[in-house]
């Protein structure tokens, strides 16, 4: 039995489908996470599963119940959902202290005092707000506050927890720190979360899983690492990090840089036609020592020139042109690069091969696998 | 020639700001107010307690200040407690209609209070009342079942046209209000009834307030009302105790003296309730976070929808329609009396009003004097908030105080102070001419001039300023070219909401008008006290579609300028 | 071209004292950037320089000329300095043309003279097509570069940067401090920058200014060798995410005190700490991870591993330590480094920072 499942959901505003026949299925104790640009739609299905707006077609299930069925006209409102949520706002009540604030949803379930009492204690013990506890929210900073709102979710051991964006509002640092608090808090209680987010490397340091999503429609589920590692289409590999995408002409398996006759790979797949897009990150474009280039052979690696060097403390950014094509290079700043105007001769360490045509927003995603390399000669 | 521009370019800014601000202020705010507290405090150069004692201590004063202060605390409590239903009705239930329903629930802030009261006495004075002789027919009755002539009937009216102050007040707040704290109690497991008891209704207090508040500030400050619907039977309140004093005395001196003593009691309560206000403002200052705009939690109404909404119907049926008909028809009675029958009507007096020297004089006197006063006001009040937001002097909360001062004082206490400057003590001798209105009317309208100006130059950020020096602009260069472009359409909205409200007021031309300086407001008022009712109704009826159609003009032509202004905000906010 | 002194300044404000007999000689042509938190002061100088604040003692001079001292100062107008606000200031009455050309029309260019000159401006700012545009119709980013070839169109020798990038999204602001230092290269202009973001001031500048929260400057060079020869703790600290632990020294090894064992750490300390207290640093990149251990290592259980995008966070557990680290994501896929909680591997660390008991950098 899944914690939650969702069930081909589907949500219109006026002409624009926001949602898109999405289905999915959450297990219990899992960190799930939407992911997506605003405006692709995540928003607005956590606020489905809360129960703020209705499905126009499909059915939402909690632990094998119906909480919403467009076919059978059925919807549980919000307050008796169970769940705990987070806004990204904070939402915490400026007239309550923080005490008051966590025990309210027990106080309207009319839990018994002792019971209140305890869930209180344990919820603000594990966000640290103890020393807090007879204070008003407005003395408060942006991330106490916020921890406030984690607790008040956790006091009532809820069946699924929803976080909508709940670190946007934070500064970068705290950000960094806060994430990986929810997911200690995550890891100690077992909570099933449902996380929304538009940044993917808090995506990736929460989730056990996660569902990109564009248009409403949603391009891939996975591990965080296998999305990174496999992204379905282009969307997706720019979306979580940093991108390079190279034009190529493929002929007998050779990758040809568009306009130049240099070749980036030599096994590039035929399944694609004459022309593709070869993807990298930026580190994984190495340059070739000069020891090891071999004028002869003339197959390794690709000519370039170093247009712009950027020293970034740990990291060097640079940027060097492959005939029209501009690449982005980063590389530890303890290795050997080449300085500005130079040319060198670079290496694709792993690259992944996507067809020409940007895929419509609806078309199945199966239809789109990528073909993988692990080197590129 | 050019040594002289470049000398004058060289001449302060800051400075020939900063000295016309204080002159301003001193001449125009703190000089009456002075004399006023040293006309009731002192009698021939001394100190004199005794003399506040004895006048406070006769009943017809003590009266006075009782009435004063049953019917702002009756006012207020009725006011809000409506006010409050309907902002929450129209807010955050799905009354039908609602749009329709917030503006018309608005109007009565376009109707001056006094033609409501005088349409009120039409219908319902205890003897003539044309809807009490209606109800009595009907009903078979002794005598009539109203008697809005009454402290109850001055309540009820006054809450009529308060009411939308705090109306204003609640459903903003309302509106503003961010929806995830009704939603996040929601999910808690709250059930509407008790969203809006636990975290609605707490949240938007500071706000119910602020509307009750101000209420109880105008209630007290209020001439009209009580005025025509108090009077005849002897119910006196504190602006029209001052004002009987006065006339009955042919404006001795004595009499002003009495005046000022009461007038100080209406400013310290006026100061009290205004401190109040600013102490549990800043206590209720809930951050709101500005959020995605979302829908705010909604009441269902199921059943109760139809009921409630014709309820609102009734009531904007009797606020607004019953006596603006009422007074359109009794202008166009032959005789006071009559009933309303064809044969009794006639357009004849509506078309005699611009006929009438007095009254013709009266539109003339209002339009001229309104739409200069707005004029000064304006452009001064613009310059000392120029002082005020951007400048950095020692005992810049001396400027501060005394822009703010004249908004806690009743018109019936500006006409007194202004009445004691101008009338010789200094050499100039205003009394019973245009000018003293005309004075009256800047001090009256300052502080609304200064809060206004205040609000358009603190959207103009520092940096706007600070970027034209940076490209080689002066501080002239940089106000003529940067800074007034921004502020205009603020200053534009500033100068009509002065006109408007100046081209009706009664308050504080009543006091000082002479034989030819009256107003619309006591034009009316002097023709109902003469007994000539129907002339007063049709003054009125021209008054008010002067109004109206002032309104509307304007509040189109302002709504074109706010579109603008959004656009200078949407640059803002992207840049913040 | 012009350079920039600041000598013996002190501003107050009421009784806080933000600077103190401050020096500071900004060479011409370079791209001289005052890193530091908020409130230490930082905005106060290129205040004083572009003349909206002056000093309460000392002397601000632009090239030779003194343009103000405590009695007398020049005003803004006179001082031909660009200015770059942080909320931009582009005055949104006025089209993107009008702002640009507003410097211009103050000094009475001729009419067909301002044209070409905004043109140029807006040239350099790949902004040439928008000048019907107001600014409402612009993005953040846009509007920036309207400030900026405002800023531009007068040619001034010193252009003045106050935390331009903070309010544009992560992408954009990546782009436009490439985009400020190609504009500082064609321009040879002599930039002063002001921020908080070390990163964006690493990638930017000719040389960094480190100053502390109470207007003290700790250390003056360039990028590369402030971050890698940090003068002290703050500055070592300030500069990015790091790992410091407090130790002793005592025959050339440093140890730690964990509650009450003394362990011993492989890293051998600088001669100067022989006997005394102090602090160890190093950077989460700085930390080599391998499965089999040598000498040089000392062993450690990984505690969590995050893997965030094209880096992999690791904290680790020495004797009670916490440890992080980092590693491109590549790297460890390849070394078979993604670990899980609990795996035990060893850790060395390269090229470790020492700090005496004060803080200051030992070699």
């Amino acid at each position: 039995m899944s914690q939650l499942e969702l069930r081909e959901v589907t949500k219109r505003f006026g002409e624009v489908i926001a949602v898109n026949r999405l289905s999915l299925q959450v297990e219990k104790g899992e960190c799930f996470t939407f992911l997506g640009p605003s405006g692709c739609g995540k928003t607005t299905t956590l606020r489905m599963i809360a129960g703020f707006e209705d499905l126009d077609e499909g059915e939402l299930l909690v632990e094998d119940s119906l909480y919403s069925s467009s076919y059978r006209k059925f919807y549980v409102p919000p307050e008796k959902r169970e769940f705990g949520m987070v806004f990204q706002a904070f939402a915490v009540w400026p007239h309550l202290t923080v005490k008051e604030n966590v025990a309210f949803p027990l106080r309207i379930k009319r839990r018994p005092s002792n019971e209140i009492e305890n869930r209180v204690k344990m919820a603000l013990t594990s966000t640290n707000l103890m020393k807090f506890k007879d204070s008003y929210p407005g003395r408060l900073s942006g991330g106490e506050q916020q921890r406030i709102a984690l607790a008040r979710a956790i006091a009532i051991n809820p069946k699924v927890m929803l976080l909508d964006e709940p670190l946007s509002n934070l500064d970068a640092k705290l950000r960094e720190e806060m994430r990986f608090e929810i997911k200690a808090l995550q890891n100690r209680f077992g909570f099933t979360v449902i996380y929304v987010t538009h940044d993917q490397a808090e995506a990736m340091a929460l989730s056990d899983r996660m569902l990109v999503m564009n248009y409403g429609v949603v391009q891939q589920v996975g591990k965080p690492l296998d999305i990174y590692n496999k992204p379905a289409n282009r969307f997706v590999f720019s979306f979580i990090g940093l991108s390079n995408f190279i034009p190529v002409m493929i002929k007998e398996g050779d990758a040809f840089i568009e306009r130049t006759s240099q070749i980036a790979s030599h096994n590039a797949p035929r399944e694609l036609g004459p022309r593709a897009i070869m993807a990298c990150r930026p580190s994984d474009i190495t340059f070739v020592p000069i020891s090891e280039i071999d004028d002869e052979k003339g197959s390794l690696g690709v000519q370039a020139l170093v247009i712009r060097r950027t020293y970034l403390g740990d990291i060097v950014d640079l940027k060097v042109k492959v005939g029209s094509v501009d690449l982005r290079i980063q590389k530890n700043a303890r290795s050997p690069c080449p300085r500005e105007g130079e040319s060198c001769r670079i290496r694709f360490n792993k690259v992944i091969w996507y067809p020409e045509e940007y895929p419509k927003e609806s078309q199945d995603i199966m239809e789109n696998q990528p073909k993988t390399n692990s080197s590129a000669s | 020639m050019k040594d002289l521009s470049k000398s004058l370019k060289k001449i302060d800014v800051s400075t020939v700001i900063l000295i016309f601000s204080i002159l301003i202020l001193v001449v125009i705010v703190a000089v009456p107010v002075l004399l006023i507290f040293l006309t009731a405090f002192f009698e021939n150069g001394k100190f004199n307690i005794a003399g506040v004692v004895k006048v406070l201590s006769d009943p017809n004063t003590y009266n006075a200040l009782l009435n004063s202060f049953i019917i702002a605390a009756g006012t207020t409590l009725l006011s809000t407690a409506v006010g409050t239903f309907f902002a929450w009705l129209v807010a955050r239930t799905d009354l039908p209609f609602k749009n329709t329903m917030k503006a018309l629930f608005l109007v009565p802030f376009m109707l001056p209070s006094f033609i409501g009261a005088l349409a009120w006495k039409v219908l319902l004075s205890p003897r003539s009342g044309y809807l009490n002789k209606f109800i009595i027919s009907i009903f078979n009755l002794e005598k009539a079942p109203i008697d809005i002539m009454s402290m109850g009937g001055i309540i009820v009216i006054e809450s009529m046209y308060l009411l939308p102050f705090v109306f204003l007040q609640v459903e903003g707040a309302l509106e503003r209000m961010d929806p995830t704290l009704e939603e996040s109690a929601r999910i808690s497991g709250a059930s509407l009834f008790t969203i809006t008891r636990k975290i609605t209704l707490p949240l938007v207090m500071p706000s119910i307030l602020a509307g009750a508040l101000l209420v109880a500030l105008y209630s007290l400050s209020h001439f009209g009302v009580p005025s025509i619907l108090g009077t005849e039977k002897g119910i006196f309140t504190i602006p029209t105790k001052i004002y009987e004093r006065i006339y009955a005395s042919g404006g001795s001196f004595s009499a002003i003296r009495v005046g000022t003593i009461l007038a100080t009691i209406l400013v310290i309560s006026a100061a009290l309730i205004l401190k109040l206000q600013d102490v549990l403002l800043k206590k209720g200052q809930y951050q709101v976070i500005a959020g995605k705009s979302m829908r705010p939690v909604v009441l269902k109404l199921r059943g109760l929808k139809y009921p409630l909404l014709i309820i609102s119907f009734i009531y904007i049926f009797i606020t607004i329609i019953l006596p603006t008909v009422t007074i359109f028809l009794v202008g166009g009675l032959k005789t006071y009396g009559l009933p309303f029958q064809l044969k009794y009507m006639t357009f004849d007096n509506y078309l005699k009003i611009f006929q009438w020297k007095m009254t013709k004089d009266a539109i003339w006197n209002s339009l001229y004097l309104s739409l200069s006063a707005a004029l000064v006001t304006m452009l001064a009040g613009t310059m000392i908030s120029y002082a005020i937001v951007k400048m950095n002097f020692k005992g810049k909360f001396i400027l501060q105080f005394l822009g703010v001062l004249p908004y806690s004082l009743p018109g019936t206490v500006i006409a007194l102070g202004v009445i004691l400057t101008w009338s010789g003590r200094f050499g100039i001798n205003l009394y019973n001419t245009a000018a003293i209105i005309f004075v009256a009317y800047i001090a009256r309208y300052m502080a609304f001039a200064i809060k206004s100006s205040s609000a358009s130059l603190s959207q103009v950020s520092d940096s706007l300023e600070e970027a034209a020096r940076a490209c080689g602009a002066t501080h002239w260069q940089t106000l003529k070219d940067i800074v007034l472009p921004l502020i205009r359409p603020g200053m534009i909205s500033a100068f009509f909401l002065i006109f408007l409200p100046a081209l009706r007021e009664l308050t504080t031309s009543v006091l000082l008008y002479g034989p030819t300086t009256r107003t619309i407001g006591v034009a009316i008022y002097t023709l109902n006290e003469d007994g000539e009712t129907v002339k007063a109704a049709a003054l009125a009826g021209i008054a008010l579609i002067i109004i109206f159609v002032g309104e509307t003009l304007i509040r189109k032509f302002l709504a074109k300028l706010e579109q603008r202004a959004v656009r200078v905000k949407e640059i803002e906010n992207v840049a913040a | 071209m012009a350079d920039l002194k600041l000598q013996q300044i002190k501003k107050a404000f009421g009784d806080h004292i933000v600077l103190d007999r401050f020096d500071l000689h900004i060479r011409s042509g370079e791209c001289f950037t005052i890193i530091g938190p908020s409130g230490c002061g930082k905005t106060i100088i290129l205040r004083l320089i572009a003349g909206f604040e002056t000093p309460d003692a000392g002397e601000v001079f632009i090239g030779d000329t003194k343009v103000a001292d405590a009695h007398h100062a020049l005003a803004p107008e006179e001082r031909k300095i660009g200015v770059v606000f942080q909320d931009y200031a582009v005055w949104p009455h006025k089209t993107v043309y009008g702002n640009v050309a507003y410097p211009l029309e103050i000094a009475g260019l001729t009419k067909s003279d301002i044209a070409k000159q905004v043109h140029n401006a807006l040239a350099l700012v790949n902004l040439d097509g928008y000048e019907m545009r107001f600014p409402y119709q612009l993005s953040g980013g846009q509007q920036q570069r309207v400030a900026l070839a405002r800023a531009l169109v007068m040619r001034p020798e010193i252009l003045l940067l106050d935390e331009p990038l903070t309010n544009l999204d992560a992408n954009l602001r990546e782009e436009m401090r490439f985009e400020i230092k190609e504009i500082q290269k064609a321009t040879g202009a002599t930039i002063l920058y002001v921020t908080h973001d070390q990163e964006v001031a690493m990638a930017l500048s000719d040389r960094l200014a480190i100053m502390d929260e109470a207007g003290r400057i700790h250390q003056i060079d360039t990028p590369e060798i402030i971050y890698t020869h940090p003068i002290d703790i703050f500055v070592f600290k300030f500069l990015g995410i790091s790992n410091i632990i407090s130790i002793k020294v005592s025959e050339h090894f440093a140890s730690v005190k964990i509650k009450d064992k003394t362990v011993e750490l492989p890293f051998v300390a600088p001669s100067s700490m022989e006997g005394k207290e102090g602090t160890l640093g190093f950077r989460p990149m700085d930390v080599q991870i391998e499965r089999k251990g040598n000498s040089a290592d000392f062993p450690a259980i990984a505690t969590r591993v995050t893997i965030l995008g094209p880096i992999v966070d690791y904290l680790f557990d020495f004797q009670g330590i916490p440890i992080r680290a980092q590693a491109l994501t590549d790297d460890a896929l390849a070394a078979d480094l993604i670990l899980e909680p609990g795996e035990k591997v060893f850790l060395s660390v390269h090229e470790p920072k020492w700090f005496n008991s004060e803080g200051v950098t030992q070699q």
